[in-house]
């Protein structure tokens, strides 16, 4: 063992050897017959509500609901994971836009292809910068986590432990496309709640809610306050992060594309009632820390750290598996979403319009290897605390909400109106982060932007021609020609 | 205002119980699609 790791690195080298070698092979198996754009990118749309309620799910499920939610509730208590399980709010708001979305789009391929068509070229920039930023912010918070969890549990080098998640899923990824993302999510979305199950079980059993509940009075009463004035506050921005976060996200979009005909309503609203009480129940092991007066080094180390001091070795593998399942399925839905996005509305709508589908399937395995890259360059220096890096982003996905579903459901919305909300909505949200707090972001961004498109829209309605979304059905080749006007 | 054990003893029960409901009710929907061959 190494320092104050759990589990020896020989232990931690097996699982990530055996695990890797499960994910690579299923995703290739999954995808071995994905020929096509729309095999590759999409899944054929025909993705089934088993699957579908997975994969929304897998996805939210990420190593920051498993790792980040009992760092909340170490610094928040009972608010911070009840905050975060209001994440599951977007998935279900979700559900009724993705019916909206299918219906209106029935051929599209990503959030960008919604931007450019109902709002035009300046939304759409602005769209994706704010789009690509938080993917890559998602995916190093990702990245980082799989590197710190490796390293707590098993004292692996984080920057060797970061690799090995991080080239995994590239690779299962690349070979199978969305249908090896979601095939894998499945057997993960399995993997990880039953792991968090019996953790809960086994938690309640050692150290039982009324010892945990005797020490936090006696030693961090403000965890059990429930007018924890930060905390509230966290609640709401919480809400709109995670609003912010689905109803912009390409793999969100990607999922509704993809999704057969008639499922996408009741798959995101399932996963929806299925998430709200994964944070929960994967972040109240933290408030064990009084109980069990273990030290924490890390904040974001204290739900491995738990598990293994209660558990052992056995809880530690528990742990160290479970994890593993959620980053990788969230890794591997967001490289292939972001890879979409960059494919389609930077690769073929910016640099070459002109891209045959044969092109575009040839670059769609550069693309997904390059953001790969990227990340794992990012990744390389330990820059921030988790929930730091994911909060920072929270500015600038809550400036989309009002844009996205107003564009949606009201003809009058105008792309002056979208474009400002979403550009001051962000940089107003920033500044609150840097000067009152990561936990205003999201709030300050939505009520900015939501101020914006209301008043824009009240001023200066339009009239917009939904036939103008479902029209564009070859949408994959006529990029050039909306660019050029 | 302090949040009671019993309190924080429902929330957590009730949690743990809806995550398990959901592992079977993904396995029951799985055979479902995969029976009437609406898995992809």
């Amino acid at each position: 063992m190494t320092g104050n790791a759990i589990l020896q690195a020989d232990t931690g080298w097996l699982i990530l050897l055996v695990f890797s070698i499960i994910w690579v092979t299923l995703g290739w198996w999954l995808g071995r017959n994905a020929k096509g754009l729309d095999e590759f990118m999409l899944a054929g749309r025909r993705v089934g509500l088993a699957l579908g309620t997975a994969t929304a799910m897998a996805t939210w499920v990420t190593s920051n609901t498993t790792m980040v939610a009992p760092q909340l509730a170490l610094q928040m208590g009972i608010w911070g994971m009840i905050g975060y399980s209001l994440g599951s709010i977007g998935l279900l708001l979700f559900a009724p836009l993705a019916k909206r979305i299918r219906e209106l789009m029935p051929h599209g391929f990503t959030s960008g292809d919604f931007i450019r068509l109902r709002y035009g070229n300046m939304a759409w920039r602005i769209f994706l910068a704010i789009s690509l930023f938080y993917a890559l912010g998602w995916l190093v918070s990702l990245g980082m986590a799989g590197g710190v969890l490796i390293n707590a549990l098993t004292g692996i080098d984080y920057q060797l432990g970061m690799s090995v998640i991080l080239a995994v899923c590239v690779s299962y990824t690349l070979l199978g496309g969305l249908r090896a993302v979601i095939g894998t999510d499945f057997i993960q979305t399995i993997v990880i709640l039953t792991g968090i199950v019996v953790l809960a079980t086994l938690v309640i059993s050692e150290v039982g809610i009324d010892r945990m509940h005797e020490s936090l009075l006696e030693e961090r009463p403000q965890l059990l306050n429930l007018l924890f004035p930060a905390a509230i506050m966290f609640l709401f921005n919480n809400l709109l992060f995670g609003i912010g976060e689905i109803f912009h996200s390409n793999v969100w979009w990607s999922r509704a594309f993809a999704f057969r005909e008639g499922v996408g309503f009741k798959a995101y609203l399932l996963a929806g009632l299925f998430w709200t009480p994964v944070p929960i129940v994967a972040g109240f092991v933290a408030l064990a820390v009084p109980a069990l007066d273990i030290n924490i080094p890390a904040a974001d180390m204290v739900g491995p750290l738990i598990a293994a001091e209660l558990l052992g070795t056995g809880g530690a593998i528990l742990v160290f598996i479970v994890i593993f399942s959620a980053l990788a399925s969230s890794l591997d839905s967001l490289l292939a979403a972001t890879s979409d996005l960059v494919l389609t509305d930077i690769y073929k709508g910016h640099l070459r319009p002109s891209a045959s589908e044969q092109q575009l399937a040839k670059a769609a395995h550069w693309v997904i290897l390059g953001i790969g890259l990227l990340t794992w360059l990012l990744c390389l220096p330990r820059l921030t605390t988790l929930a730091g890096l994911l909060y920072l982003t929270g500015a600038f996905v809550a400036s989309t909400i009002w844009p996205v579903a107003a564009g949606l459901y009201w003809r009058k919305t105008n792309p002056t109106g979208a474009s400002l909300a979403m550009f001051l909505g962000t940089v107003i949200g920033l500044y609150c982060y840097f000067n009152i707090g990561f936990y205003v972001a999201a709030l300050v961004s939505a009520a900015v932007s939501m101020s914006l498109v209301l008043v824009s829209t009240w001023i200066a309605p339009r009239q917009f021609d939904w036939a103008a979304l479902s029209n564009n059905e070859h949408r994959i080749n006529d990029v050039a020609e909306v660019k050029s006007s | 205002m302090i949040i009671s054990s019993q309190a924080l003893s429902l929330i957590i029960y009730v949690s743990t119980a809806i995550v398990a409901i959901a592992v079977i009710a993904l396995l029951v929907l799985w055979l479902k699609d995969s029976a009437g061959g609406k898995l992809w």
